[in-house]
């Protein structure tokens, strides 16, 4: 809820004008990004448990990721065949930020302009939002693999009590893997869709 | 682009050389999310300035919910067709 908080209070700010938006909030977003991405890797770099578990992981946990991938990638595709977007890279990028929001939309919206960069940021958002609100039901009706398969990038951290309480504790690791590999592939797919 | 990935990479090496004094962990992950709420504020002001998004946020919110309900469906069909069908797994039967 703050996160849509934070995100509104920018707007309002934005709509009165409050700060100046040419040249100088745009270079600071962009050393704010950094800082970002040296941080999340300072977390993953200096946290034992997570190097410990992608060791321990086999060949059927690592696979969860990789088909949630996929069938984000279909139903993008099939999102793309009823409703046509514009640009289709754009499309795959925003299907790409896995609900990591923050990160796919800052670089979708410096590749693809502010406008597809807000489809992302909602997108993104909405599928946190809707793995929180979901996963009871999404574990009874398509298992408890279901929420993590939802959650995507996010089920290492704000999604995981969720995860947690609905798919049990044998599914903590899965969650956790899930979360951290999808997390480390966002930008580099995003940035191969784009051919950067 | 490039540069993204050589900050997150110096961050993972970084961490690396830091991870035995692990009390720091927490901090760095409490300064992670104000970091996102920073960002999330600046990416707010400039979206809240620009009149071609404000005049279009019905259409644009109206999109990514949209394209939420394809993704997470996909997702989902996905793996629930990889796990339970094909290698009927009782992983996540119990």
């Amino acid at each position: 809820m703050l996160i849509l908080l934070a995100f509104a209070g920018g707007v309002v700010f934005g709509l009165l004008h409050f700060f100046p938006v040419t040249g100088l909030l745009g270079d600071i977003g962009t050393y704010i990004l950094y800082l970002l991405m040296f941080l999340v890797g300072l977390g993953i770099g200096c946290d034992s448990h997570v190097w410990k578990q992608l060791r321990q992981i086999n060949f059927r946990v690592l696979l969860i990721p990789f088909t949630s991938l996929i069938g984000t990638a279909l139903g993008i595709s099939v999102y793309q065949l009823i409703f046509s977007f514009p640009h289709r890279a754009d499309l795959y990028a925003i299907g790409a930020g896995m609900g990591y929001y923050s990160l796919s939309s800052i670089i979708i919206s410096k590749v693809a302009g502010e406008s597809v960069g807000i489809i992302a940021l909602l997108a993104n958002i909405i599928r946190e939002v809707a793995t929180l609100v979901l996963a009871p039901l999404l574990a009874k009706y398509f298992g408890k693999l279901a929420p993590i398969a939802a959650g995507g990038a996010t089920t290492s951290d704000t999604t995981l009590p969720v995860i947690m309480q609905y798919c049990g504790k044998e599914n903590i690791v899965s969650s956790i893997v899930n979360g951290v590999v999808l997390t480390l592939l966002v930008p580099v797919i995003i940035a191969f869709i784009y051919g950067l | 682009m490039f540069n993204v990935l050589i900050f997150l990479a110096l961050g993972i090496g970084a961490g690396l050389l830091i991870r035995n004094k692990s009390k720091v962990l927490p901090y760095i992950e409490k300064t992670t999310g104000y970091v996102i709420y920073l960002l999330l504020i600046t990416l707010g002001i400039k979206a809240g300035a620009d009149k071609t998004i404000t005049s279009q946020i019905h259409t644009l919110g109206l999109t990514a919910l949209i394209i939420t309900i394809f993704t997470v469906s996909g997702s989902v069909l996905a793996v629930w067709l990889t796990y339970h069908v094909v290698f009927k797994s009782k992983q996540g039967e119990k």
